[in-house]
């Protein structure tokens, strides 16, 4: 059975925090921020839980439109959640450096308001939500690029360079960037 | 002038010349010594007002610009570039400023947390140990948010100086999924500390 991955903030979806107003079961409001739609459209990737599919498309992600290697927290959630969601979904490809990656790119449709919080019950209470931390991450990624999965042309130069000087620590740097 | 005096006159006169030579020098001499005064009373003024006021000035003129920004993984925006630019420039200083911001929680744990982000990443060796007490502080913030973000900017740090502390943290996490974030972060010191002892 497939999952759909969603690049989210964990921290957001904490279900114990400092704020006395969150009843138990609740959400935080600031985490519907990880589920914002355009033209009531929604991002996700449909793949099979294992290892290697979850990190080429860890390694994807974070570096489609990026500057630098963050660490990667995502939701992993079960097909089946969908159909009982009844929320309907269509082929559309992705924004990503791996052209594979990218044809696991789907678009959620016709999402409502009522749609979207139920969207996020589920995900606070049946998905599985993880972090890569940003060592591994930037690990994996370098592997991706040496195998050539990810397509340098694809990749901002801002980030290309902070990878190329870990390869290659003699390459120029200023003294302090971010 | 002197071409017009004879010798007798050029040395009746001698001691009115040289003293009128002598002063001058002195004259020019005191008026080189004022400019240099000058020049230095305000130098140091202006390194004054730079060390002292400027870096605190700008350090909170960028957390309200904060307050505006939309962070997205990844992706740097005005706050998190001015910020490593003042790292960059005063050093110390501003992690001293950033650090009274959020250990005395006048910030709020969005800024914060971007801010504590920025210190696991930002490229500037001399800043190191000051950027990791703070993350280290914040392990004790009272917001969940922020005590993530520390733990994932220790992870990238990737110091095993930071272990006790997050052992500690680790012990008094009330929420769990924090806590499970935190023994990743640990895991990945612990496998640093034996690769460097190996």
């Amino acid at each position: 059975m497939p999952f759909l991955l969603r690049k989210i903030r964990k921290a957001r979806w904490y279900k114990h925090d400092r704020v006395p107003w969150l009843i138990e079961g609740d959400l935080q409001a600031d985490a519907l921020d990880d589920l914002r739609t355009t033209g009531n459209k929604l991002s996700i990737y449909l793949i099979d839980d294992d290892d290697t599919t979850l990190e080429r498309v860890a390694s994807a992600l974070v570096t489609a439109n990026t500057e630098y290697i963050s660490d990667f927290e995502y939701a992993l959630i079960g097909y089946e959640v969908f159909q009982e969601l009844d929320i309907k979904s269509e082929d559309s490809e992705g924004e990503t450096p791996d052209g594979l990656v990218n044809s696991w790119h789907r678009d959620l449709l016709e999402l409502t308001a009522v749609k979207i919080v139920a969207l996020a019950n589920a995900i606070q209470t049946r998905a599985e939500r993880k972090v890569f931390l940003k060592r591994r991450v930037t690990r994996m990624v370098l592997d991706a690029l040496a195998t050539q999965q990810l397509d340098r042309a694809r990749m901002k130069p801002a980030l290309l360079e902070k990878l190329d000087r870990i390869t290659d620590p003699g390459a120029p740097s200023g003294s302090s960037r971010a | 002038m002197f071409l017009n005096l004879t010798t007798e006159q050029v040395s009746k006169h001698a001691p009115a010349i040289d003293g009128f030579v002598r002063n001058s020098k002195m004259l020019q001499e005191e008026l080189w010594i004022r400019e240099w005064e000058t020049k230095s009373i305000r130098r140091v003024g202006s390194t004054i007002a730079n060390s002292v006021l400027y870096p605190d000035r700008r350090v909170r003129e960028l957390f309200e610009v904060a307050k505006e920004e939309i962070f997205e993984p990844g992706v740097e925006n005005a706050f998190t570039r001015g910020l490593a630019c003042l790292i960059n420039q005063y050093g110390y200083k501003t992690i001293d400023i950033v650090t009274r911001l959020i250990v005395y929680e006048i910030v709020n744990e969005e800024t914060a947390s971007q801010a504590l982000l920025l210190f696991g990443r930002v490229e500037h060796p001399p800043s190191h140990a000051g950027r990791l007490s703070l993350l280290e502080r914040s392990l004790r913030h009272s917001s969940t948010r922020v005590r993530n973000a520390a733990s994932y900017s220790i992870a990238s740090l990737d110091d095993p100086a930071a272990i006790p502390y997050l052992k500690q943290a680790i012990e008094r996490e009330t929420c769990g999924e924090l806590r499970d974030d935190m023994r990743q972060a640990l895991e990945q010191l612990e496998s640093t500390r034996q690769c460097h002892s190996s």
